[in-house]
């Protein structure tokens, strides 16, 4: 199927590294992390789990808190 | 569980518990035939505002309690999947609150026309002041019914988005 299919029915196909960038940054938190982006620790879980697709200003707030580009955090899997 | 989850579970307990009493009473005062009474709208005009008092005590009594065991950051922060959530809730609150209404204008209608207008050959709707005050609470029935459907979509989208 092309990358650029319409959206289906089930997780999005979008990886991230969220978890791994975390542990690297000193074991921050999710709870921290949501503080640091101006989001609720559920929300970050839900990212994590590649339940829910953040926003791409979310996304970008997620990778600067870690100094890292936005593709390192957030990979397109479809 | 986030602020906003707390407080959706808060004004589910709180319409469920009161607004649940209320259209009991106003059930029973009903089926009792206490609808051509004198003091039916006295009873239930008293008792709406009796329930809307309590519901507004529980709902902030509940929401300090909850403000309490939630972290300070948390209770502000109203994110992206918070309102993307609430805004899909709302959108299906509103289409049964559009639905649950026609239903009550085609009831109203059509019993006006079967009581009056074609049965009893009368080309005019009787209304009395009683039947009005039953035709608000339903109408009212149909708004708590919605604002729990909203609160319950909303509950199940943010708990589905884990």
């Amino acid at each position: 199927m092309s990358p650029l299919a319409g959206p289906t029915k089930g997780p999005p196909p979008i990886r991230n590294r969220i978890r791994e960038l975390r542990f690297h940054a000193g074991e921050m938190t999710q709870a921290e992390l949501a503080q640091r982006i101006g989001m609720t620790r559920q929300t970050i879980v839900a990212i994590e789990a590649g339940k829910y697709s953040p926003s791409l200003e979310a996304a970008f707030r997620i990778a600067v808190v870690f100094g890292v580009e936005i593709g390192e955090v957030f990979q397109w899997e479809g | 569980m986030s602020f906003r989850e707390k407080h959706l579970w808060i004004s589910i307990v709180a319409s469920v518990g009161v607004w649940g009493w209320y259209f009991w009473f106003l059930i029973r005062h009903v089926m009792d035939g206490r609808l051509v009474n004198d003091h039916f709208t006295g009873d239930v005009s008293l008792a709406f505002m009796g329930c809307l008092v309590l519901v507004v005590a529980i709902e902030a009594v509940l929401t300090i309690i909850a403000t309490l065991t939630t972290p300070k950051h948390e209770q502000k922060t109203r994110d992206e999947r918070e309102i993307h959530a609430a805004l899909k809730a709302s959108h299906v609150a509103l289409m049964a609150l559009i639905g649950l209404v026609f239903c009550v204008s085609m009831g109203a209608y059509f019993s006006g026309l079967i009581d009056d207008n074609l049965v009893g050959g009368a080309a005019v709707f009787r209304v009395d002041g009683n039947l009005m005050v039953l035709v608000a609470n339903i109408l009212l029935a149909c708004l708590v019914i919605a604002e729990l459907i909203r609160a319950g979509v909303t509950l199940m989208l943010l708990r589905a988005l884990r």
